[in-house]
């Protein structure tokens, strides 16, 4: 009997938080889990955007993947891109952080100022760097001017293009990683810092000893959340480089985009989608891992 | 060891002035408290002596030498901060022995001087631990060992023992008094507990809203308070006051008239007060003794609170103030009754409308 009474008066109460998450539930089915499941149904077919096939092939899209050149040459690019740009975004943000993390007007407007880029559209970014870039107008190419080097194309040079590619993607992104710093350092207690200057630490030893330790969760919340980021880069490719010169620049979303929506196979891209998701995936696995509390 | 001087300082936080004109020597050797209530600016005098602040005026002087411009580390001095400020990801024995590695002593000698204080400390078995593996009375040791360790001239506290709860607290102030002994060690501790103060220090200074109101023996300052802020500050409970005015006044002491009641014979040198003059009357509650009859004042007993050895009777009296007496510990008053209290003309101390304290008449 007493449990029949308590279901009696648990049952309105879950059903009120039900009605409360039903909204969210609907959403994120609807946008999320629909999409993912139905992406992977598309990943065991041979599947055309338009037109009718829809031909079961079990693993063969995945198969594909591993003797097509293109996508194993998109996935070191983006591989690369990502290694290029995680580490120099992250440990410009955190000097950027150490920089601006001081009580005056003057840093302010400057941590204003550098998260700003990151309200800008990817449009936006990549035709002002388009600009800066220019051969024969571009800033950079004035600034190589008067120090008497001859103007050079970054985007045309197989070499240089994607070096370019993450200095424009530094600018536009630094901002949030250095805020999250701002965040983690404002978290250190000042008298760490005054135990340290009684202790006779140098600043070198205060930085490696101090901040650094203390900020791990959030370096390691930046890598991860850069690593996710950056893997998925493509806006910036498609407007300036178009994965050129000589595909040295096609990533791995890039070429999910083309053979989905150029070349309409939309079975293999999903495949390669689902091969972004497990990358993803495991990023994240690590940073929960690694930032439980008491570790 | 060394002596510190501090020569009128001064400080500031943009137009708010937090320290006034402070002028303070603190002997060798001295264990010299620093007592006041929050936001008095004690904790930044503490700061100014360790430089990691610089007064807006006035000079900071250690063993006779101007220290105004030398780096915190330059001066010799250790400090144990509030919250400990240990280093969160260092083990006890990294934190105690960073100093010493920074100052480039060798890793074998740094073992050895750290352990010989984890000994001193009873800390050895907690070397290894984080902080965050430790308790708040094992922190505060090895906070208390990373300052001993570099065998500093001067040691300063920031009421270092605010966090911990009442019994460690004891614990920890008899800790710190031994190491005192040991030592001999030039220390300046801050507090805002008066019991902290009192127990503690060789001298205490009394500071409020940035001024120096009193320093001396704690014994002098309790007998014999400059003021009305150091006679209410000291004591626990703390001296009950009576406002009222001067009726009489000779050598050989004073009559006041307290407001609304009767004349009180009072053990003081008035006599550079104009007649009729407003005074106030203080009395500590020890002093204070009730009874059934014949006192001097009487009032309805509103509290009572037995702390076993004492009996602490809190009274309305008639004249409408309410004070505080002490009784022995199987005192049989109760809640409600009438009583009257009486003192000795002796023990109470007068202030002028100033807050200023007249001198007493010492009993020969």
């Amino acid at each position: 009997m007493p449990v029949r009474i308590r279901r009696s008066f648990r049952a309105p109460g879950s059903l009120a938080a039900f009605l409360f998450l039903a909204p969210f539930l609907a959403f994120y089915g609807a946008f999320l889990v629909v999409p993912l499941l139905l992406g992977a149904w598309m990943s065991l077919h041979r599947w055309e955007l338009l037109g009718d096939l829809r031909a079961y092939c079990g693993s063969g899209n995945y198969l594909r993947m591993l003797r097509d050149p293109l996508f194993r040459s998109s996935l070191v690019h983006s591989a690369q891109f990502t290694l290029m740009a995680v580490p120099t975004i992250t440990a410009v943000a955190l000097f950027l952080a150490l920089v601006m993390n001081r009580p005056h007007r003057l840093y302010a407007a400057l941590r204003s100022i550098f998260f700003a880029s990151g309200a800008l559209s990817v449009t936006a970014v990549t035709l002002i760097w388009l600009m800066v870039l220019n051969p024969s107008r571009g800033l950079f190419a004035r600034f190589m001017a008067a120090l008497g080097f001859a103007p050079v194309d970054l985007l045309a040079d197989p070499r240089l293009a994607m070096p370019a590619l993450v200095v424009t993607t530094l600018w536009w992104g630094i901002g949030f990683p250095m805020v999250l710093f701002l965040a983690g350092l404002q978290q250190i207690p000042r008298e760490l810092y005054e135990a340290a200057k009684l202790d006779h630490a140098s600043p070198w030893t205060t930085f490696r000893r101090i901040t650094l330790p203390s900020l791990r969760r959030t370096i390691l919340l930046v890598l991860v959340v850069e690593v996710i980021l950056q893997f998925q880069v493509f806006g910036q490719v498609l407007l300036m480089t178009r994965g050129g010169p000589a595909n040295r620049t096609r990533v791995l979303v890039q070429y999910i985009y083309e053979t989905s929506f150029r070349d309409w196979q939309v079975g293999y891209a999903a495949s390669m989608s689902m091969l972004l998701l497990l990358v993803m995936s495991v990023a994240s696995f690590v940073q929960l891992r690694l930032s439980r509390p008491g570790d | 060891m060394a002596s510190v001087r501090l020569k009128g300082i001064t400080h500031r936080y943009q137009r708010t002035e937090v320290l006034r004109d402070i002028t303070l020597d603190i002997e060798d050797g001295e264990l010299m408290v620093i007592v006041g209530p929050s936001g008095c600016g004690k904790s930044t005098l503490l700061r100014i002596i360790a430089g990691l602040e610089r007064p807006s005026g006035g000079d900071v002087e250690i063993d006779g030498v101007r220290v105004n411009d030398v780096e915190p580390a330059q001066r010799g001095v250790a400090m144990v901060f509030q919250n400990f400020a240990l280093y969160p990801h260092m083990t006890a024995a990294e934190n105690m022995g960073f100093a010493l590695r920074n100052l480039g002593t060798s890793a074998r000698e740094t073992d050895a001087r750290v352990r010989e204080t984890a000994r001193l400390l009873q800390l050895e078995p907690l070397l290894d631990r984080l902080p965050g593996q430790m308790s708040g009375g094992q922190r505060q040791r090895v906070a208390i060992g990373r300052a001993l360790v570099r065998n500093p001239r001067i040691f300063l506290f920031d009421e270092p023992l605010s966090s911990l709860d009442a019994q460690l607290r004891i614990e920890m102030r008899a800790e710190i008094a031994r190491l005192h002994q040991r030592f001999g060690s030039t220390m300046v501790y801050v507090t805002h507990d008066q019991v902290e103060a009192m127990t503690l220090a060789d001298r205490i200074a009394i500071l409020n809203a940035g001024k120096l109101e009193q320093v001396g023996a704690p014994l002098d300052l309790y007998r014999s308070p400059r003021n009305l802020f150091v006679a209410r500050f000291l004591g626990a409970p703390r001296m009950n006051l009576l406002e009222g005015e001067l009726a009489s006044a000779s050598a050989a002491g004073a009559e006041v008239r307290v407001r609304g009641g009767p004349v009180l014979r009072v053990a003081a040198i008035a006599d550079r007060l104009a007649a009729n003059a407003r005074v106030t009357l203080g009395i500590r509650p020890e002093h204070l003794r009730p009874g059934p009859s014949a006192g001097d004042l009487e009032g309805q007993v509103s509290v009572v609170e037995r702390l076993g050895d004492r009996t602490l009777v809190h009274l309305d009296l008639d004249i409408g103030a309410e004070v505080l007496c002490e009784d022995r510990g199987e005192s049989p008053i109760r809640v409600g009754e009438r009583v009257h209290v009486h003192a000795p003309a002796g023990a109470f101390h007068l202030f002028d409308e100033s807050g200023i304290a007249l001198p007493r008449i010492v009993a020969a």
